[in-house]
Parts: C-alpha cells; structure tokens; sequence
C-alpha cells in the first residue's frame, strides 16, 4: 500500500517519501515527469534532482512557505520545470515567470497555455522595470538564474517587487559567479551582500541533490 | 475596448496586489478572478509567443544547421569506420589503402576484385572472401548510403556558406562560413560574438582547457575553434599561437562590423594581409 501524506504546503504531498504535486491540469504533463494515479487523482512527482525548489524543501529550510493565493515573481523560469509545480501549489495565485533566453521560454510558453496561473515573461531579470506592465507586488520572490551578478540582480527585485512582509528565496550556483573561488568563499560574499539590505532567514547547500549551490531565503527587514 | 490596453501600459510605480483586478473589474474588463486569469495568461502568452518569433533570428538557424552538419560528421566517421570492418573481409588488401570516407566508392564501384586492384595498383591472389549476390547488394547498398551522408554534408555546408554570406559577410569572409558559424553558436548569437573580445574569440571551443587552465593551473589553451583555420592549420607548430592571435583579432572586427554597421566591407583587405602574414 503507498502511504501519502499532506504537508503544510496547498496541493503538496508525501508519497512514500517522494515529494509530489497534485496535477491541476490532469493528463497533462509539463515536462517528462513521472505521475501516478491515486482513486480519482493524479500526482506529479517533484524531483529533487531537478528541481532546486523540491531540493529546498526536502532539505527543510527554514521560511519556505507558499500559501495557495501567493503571487510569485520567478526570475529564471528556463522551460518551467519548477514553475509548473509551483503552479499546482498557487491555484489562486500567479507566477511571473522571466526568462531571458528563448530556447527554453518556448517549453514554458507551451506549459503556460495550459496553466492559467503561469504568466510567461520574456525579459531579463537585471531590467526589473521591464516588466511593470503586468508584474505586481509579489508575495515571493523566488531565483534561479546561474549568472555573475546574480546578487544584485536579486536585490533589485527584492526591493522593486517584494511586498513588505513577502519572502525571498535565492538559489546561488557557485561556479557562475567565479569558477575559481572555493563555493564557501562566494557563499560568505553573497551573504555579506544580502544582510546589507534584507534579513537572512536560512540557508542550506542543496547537497547532496544539487553539488555547488547554496539556496537562501530572506525577509524584507 | 480590449483588456490588452490596460496590460500594455507602463506603469510609473509598481502596483499592489489585486491593483490591476480591480481596475479591469470596474471597467467592465472581466468579471471574476478567473476570467482576469484567462485574459492575462493569454496576453502574456501571445505577447511571449511574439518575441520569441521575432527573436527565433537567422543567426539562430544557421546555429543550429551547423549543428547538424557536425552531427553528419560523427555519423558519416562512425559509419564509414564499420563499412571498413565489413569490407576488409572481402578486399582486405585494397581497404588498407583507403584513407577517406570519399574513398570508398571511388574505388570499390563497381564492386570487381580486377578493377579494384587495377585502379589501386596492387597485384597477387587476395585473401579476402568471395561476394555472392547477396553480399554485393549488401556493400553497394552501404556505400551508397554512405555516399548520400556525404552529399548531404557538401549541401548543408554550402547552405551554412551562403547564409553566412548573408548574416554576417566579413566573419564569413575572415573565417570561414562554417567556422564563423560555430563561433555564433558556440557564443549564443551573433550579438553575443560582437560583444566578446579577441582573446576571447581565440579560445572559444577550447573550454575544457581553460577550465583547467583555471583551477588547476595547467597551461592556458593557445586557441579553440579557430585551429581549424586553414591559416593556423597550415602554419607551422611555432607560428600557430601568434597567428592565432591575429586572426582571432580580425574575427572581432569583423563580426563587431557585421553586428553594429551593417552593409561595410571590412574583411578584403584583412584577409589578404593576413595570408600576406601565413608566407612569411
Ligand atoms: C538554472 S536555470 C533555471 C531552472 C529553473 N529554475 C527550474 O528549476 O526549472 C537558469 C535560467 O536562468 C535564465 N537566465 C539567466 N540570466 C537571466 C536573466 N538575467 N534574466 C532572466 N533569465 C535569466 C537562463 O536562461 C536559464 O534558463
């Protein structure tokens, strides 16, 4: 018998210790996930491995906390892996998903025409304004963009489009900021960064999921 | 009026929460949350849909034909290689002297031990195995498949040649169309090539070699893609880093010219310098 248990998070399941999402969209999968079928419902199965959001989770970071009518700013939205589950989380709720390069913004876009919460965005973090059209304050604001100046770029969003009390989540990969430096090293400068102008909440390696990446969550003040 | 008018307006400030609701709701807009839903995913979505067309770039079809001309490379070594293997039991002297996939069906059609050997200059009684029908039709059939792979590499190089021509002529005429195709598609795009400076552009392809010339201290790369330059490949062992210095540096102007001035012939002039530099 498979055990399945609920968690705190909306529409985020247990099952045999598998992290899943239940699939608001049945039938349809976003990418090639494995599901599974239980009496009426089906599951879609969130793998750590990637997914640094699922890694995150798993590895029990303190102040992950996504409330089903969360609006959600992801910077780095590639073709929507993680978005797509955050979608079966957020059902009254939306996701601003940037991504810069069109390669992957084609998978998303497909995923968002069946996904009515998943506003795609083809823009460059690093320009927030850019996006004011359609973005609004968020509850979270959420990055993954493996790039040099991926700091900065997340604090310009932060202080743009954060709500006051909203939460921020930084996934930092090592190597994109210097491939030289020890990760600790660039952890410590990242850190450093942040508690200039944000309060750091956690932070964990997403190891052994993820190797080189350091995932922090922060509040506004 | 359609919604898309109030999605499209810039907005001095960021907008709170359920701003944007709220003001489509008392304008008639939409009537619930999830009519608001659908008609900003839709617009998002078509709005998405537009630039990724219009950022779907020559540049980037080029990128990837030259893609598929080294996947036809791999394919045409690791199938020509297994013909060898088959054909060595039949003509095992005459497929020594083979040195080239174009080779093969030079010399091997028709498929008779007598032509064969006369038209390669080899003499005695062969080792190989005798061809009955079947077999013959098996090898010709391979060759000739072979020979199709071939065709195929000859008309997308030249198609990879001729859009260069048009996209970007100088990096095609300084480079080479195929290598300044793998130059744009190594660095993302021909914007992402006009950008990058000349020491970068030398050692583009050799990333493996300057990751370890990074961590672990190994000698830096000389240069990546562009060894395959007939200017570098042909030069001698001690000109080849020098050489490749230049070049990588008229490759920068080039494509900056291609990328920002449209229309401007830069490239004659270098190009003839530079063999001028190659002879001495
Ligand atoms: C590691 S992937 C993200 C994977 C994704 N978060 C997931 O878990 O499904 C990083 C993505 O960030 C994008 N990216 C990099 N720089 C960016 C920028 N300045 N603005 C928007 N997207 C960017 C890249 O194109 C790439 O698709």
């Amino acid at each position: 018998m498979r055990t399945i248990k609920k968690t705190d998070i909306n529409n985020l399941y247990a099952i045999d210790k598998n992290l899943c999402t239940l699939n608001t969209v049945p039938g349809f999968k976003s990418y090639d996930e494995k599901t599974i079928k239980i009496k009426k419902d089906e599951y879609r199965f969130w793998n750590p491995k990637k997914s640094k959001l699922a890694a995150a989770i798993l590895k029990q970071i303190k102040g992950i906390q996504i409330k089903k009518d969360d609006n959600i700013l992801y910077l780095g939205a590639a073709s929507g892996t993680t978005v797509s589950h955050i979608s079966d989380i957020v059902t009254e709720g939306f996701i601003y998903s940037v991504e810069m390069s069109h390669t992957p913004l084609r998978d998303l876009i497909l995923v968002a025409e069946k996904r009515r919460n998943i506003i795609p965005i083809h823009g460059d973090a690093n320009k927030p304004e850019e996006y004011s059209n359609i973005v609004e304050k968020c509850d979270i604001v959420y990055q993954d963009i493996a790039q040099k100046e991926q700091t900065k770029i997340f604090l310009k969003n932060v202080l743009k489009y954060l709500k006051k009390e909203g939460i921020g989540m930084l996934c930092i990969k090592s190597r994109s900021i210097d491939v030289v430096k020890k990760p600790d090293e660039i952890y410590k400068i990242v850190e450093e960064e942040l508690k200039k102008s944000v309060k750091i909440i956690d932070a964990k390696k997403l190891e052994p999921f993820e190797k080189d990446h350091m995932f922090f969550v922060i509040h506004k003040s | 009026m359609k919604s898309a008018v109030l999605f499209e307006k810039t907005k001095s400030k960021v907008l709170e929460k359920g701003e944007l609701y709220s003001t489509g709701l008392n304008n008639g807009f939409w009537g619930n949350k999830t009519e608001y839903a659908k008609q900003l995913n839709s617009y998002a979505v078509n709005y998405a849909k537009k630039k990724v067309k219009e950022a779907t770039a020559r540049d980037f079809i080029v990128s990837k034909a030259v893609g598929a001309i080294e996947g036809l490379n791999d394919a045409i070594n690791s199938y020509y290689n297994r013909l060898r293997d088959l054909l060595s039991g039949f003509y095992p002297e005459a497929i020594k002297e083979i040195k080239s996939p174009e080779e093969l069906s030079k010399f091997f059609i028709p498929l008779e031990k007598d032509i064969i050997n006369r038209k390669l200059n080899l003499y005695g009684e062969s080792m190989g195995a005798d061809m009955n029908t079947h077999d013959k039709k098996a090898v010709l059939n391979s060759i000739k498949t072979l020979d199709c792979l071939i065709l195929q590499r000859k008309e997308l190089i030249n198609y990879v040649e001729k859009e260069m021509s048009i996209i970007a002529p100088n990096l095609a005429e300084i480079a080479g169309g195929v290598i300044g195709a793998k130059l744009m598609s190594s660095a993302g795009g021909l914007e992402n090539l006009a950008k990058a400076t000349a020491s970068r552009i030398q050692v583009i392809g050799a990333e493996k070699a300057m990751f370890r010339h990074l961590k672990q201290g190994a000698k830096p790369p000389k240069y990546g893609l562009i060894m395959h330059h007939p200017l570098i490949s042909e030069a001698p062992r001690e000109m080849k880093g020098r050489l490749a210095r230049t070049l990588s540096s008229k490759i920068a102007i080039c494509v900056k010219v291609d990328f920002y001035s449209k229309g401007k012939n830069v490239a004659s002039d270098m190009k003839k310098e530079l063999e001028k530099r190659g002879k001495k």
